[in-house]
């Protein structure tokens, strides 16, 4: 018998311990032939090179675990405990607990929640707001105007969020705040200045870097120029914040590598307004009314858009 | 009899699949997709909830366990547990097949086209 891969014996395993979702009687019937058969589609799919079959595998093993979980402890409740009383109550909130940390589990692998913390993308994200990403990363290409997030070039343990103005490709210069991109002038609705000053930098880019651009900016200005603008290379991004005047960016420290690009925000969940006095976590719930900002909480991302008016 | 039909899909496509011969669940699960063109491609907990109620009301019963020697390497020499299709079953699925056939004829008197021919 040949041996079986490391990733089998471990997925095995994982399969092994998600069958505890289901009622213990369903599980020792037919568990064991549950994993078999688990194993069994896994080297079919993985024997297959590509990509695509083993994708599919998740997704389909995902919403079987999900979906026949539910229906066998649901099924298992009816037969198991007569109609009405609070134990079939109490059963039934312990079932749907159960299925509430199935979910919690299986979003977890898709989505990850952030807290914004710095004032760079001001006018679409402040401060204290709680967003959740998609992770799907690859699900589909990121585009022109695209909110996402990406480890900071400069210190990967950083998760940056920007909106991205440049595609491979893509020619970036700035005059006098004013993004011209390959050669068309761009309205941009979701940008906010805070100060009608021209830096000679910062507003009219590229240029003679100040002090504070560090060696990978200076090596986008030093490679990656050609007639006084900045030409995207193959395989990264160049991104901006929405706070224009006061956010440290591509124009700063260069691009950003597709790799690193973690997800698209989705949603802010929840917004809170941070006090100095509620340093300490147990200060939150007294204040949780009167400081979470309701209109920004629910709220969906990513509908804005630049539009090109013109050279 | 008359509750259990008509059979749900998945239910009629596992008794197909064990009309011919006794088989194990992922041998049942293969041979619906194909059966089905792959529009059925049942999980484990979705495949073994149905054996589960099959058995229950009588439609199949365990056939003992043994060794699959058609599967791949890897997992040959394993024993599974065999399904096979009981009396009822047979009946069950001869009765549904009719059902189907009598619909097929129908929808042909109206004029639907209908693939394979009459």
């Amino acid at each position: 018998m040949k041996r079986p891969s490391r990733a089998t014996v471990v997925l095995g395993r994982l399969y092994g311990a998600l069958l505890y979702a289901y009622p213990g009687e369903f599980r020792r019937q037919f568990g064991a032939e549950m994993r078999q058969m688990f194993r069994d589609r896994w080297l079919a799919a993985s024997a297959d090179t590509r990509r695509a079959p083993r994708l599919r595998f998740f997704v389909e093993m995902a919403r079987d675990w999900l979906v026949s979980s539910h229906r066998e402890r649901m099924a298992n409740m009816k037969t198991t405990i007569p109609a009405g009383g609070w134990r079939r109550a109490a059963r039934g909130l312990g079932m749907a607990t159960v299925t509430l940390l199935v979910c919690l589990f299986v979003s977890s692998a898709f989505l990850k929640a952030y807290v914004i913390q710095s004032a760079s993308m001001e006018g679409s994200l402040q401060i204290g707001d709680h967003i959740l990403v998609n992770k799907l990363g690859p699900s589909r290409e990121i585009r022109r105007d695209d909110l996402i997030n990406f480890r900071y070039p400069q210190d990967g343990r950083q998760i940056f969020v920007k909106r991205v103005i440049g595609l491979p490709g893509d020619r970036i210069r700035l005059v006098d705040k004013q993004v011209i991109r390959n050669g068309h002038r761009l309205s941009e609705p979701y940008v906010q200045h805070n100060t009608p000053t021209i830096d000679a930098y910062r507003d009219n880019f590229p240029g003679d870097p100040p002090s504070l651009v560090p060696a990978s900016g200076r090596d986008m200005l030093e490679h990656h120029m050609a007639n006084g603008e900045v030409i995207v290379p193959a395989g990264s991004l160049f991104v901006l914040g929405d706070n224009r005047d006061d956010s440290l960016d591509s124009r700063y420290w260069g691009f950003v590598p597709r790799e690193d690009v973690v997800g698209r925000p989705l949603l802010v969940y929840w917004s809170y307004d941070r006090q100095p006095d509620d340093t300490r976590l147990g200060e939150m719930p007294a204040h949780f009314f009167s400081r979470t900002r309701w209109n920004r909480t629910l709220h969906w991302l990513g509908s804005a858009h630049a539009v090109e008016v013109g050279r | 009899m008359p509750t259990l039909l008509p059979l749900t899909p998945p239910v009629f496509h596992i008794l197909l699949s064990l009309a011919d011969e006794e088989r194990h669940g992922y041998a049942i699960m293969q041979d619906v997709a194909e059966q089905t063109s792959g529009g059925l491609r049942m999980g484990p907990g979705t495949l073994y909830g149905c054996l589960k109620r099959m058995l229950a009301a009588g439609l199949i019963a365990e056939a003992g366990e043994r060794p699959d020697p058609a599967l791949g390497p890897g997992s040959g020499e394993e024993r599974r547990r065999y399904y096979r299709i009981s009396p009822l079953g047979a009946r069950a699925v001869r009765a549904e097949t009719e059902r189907l056939a009598a619909a097929l004829e129908a929808a042909r008197a109206k004029r639907i086209p209908v693939r394979g021919g009459a």
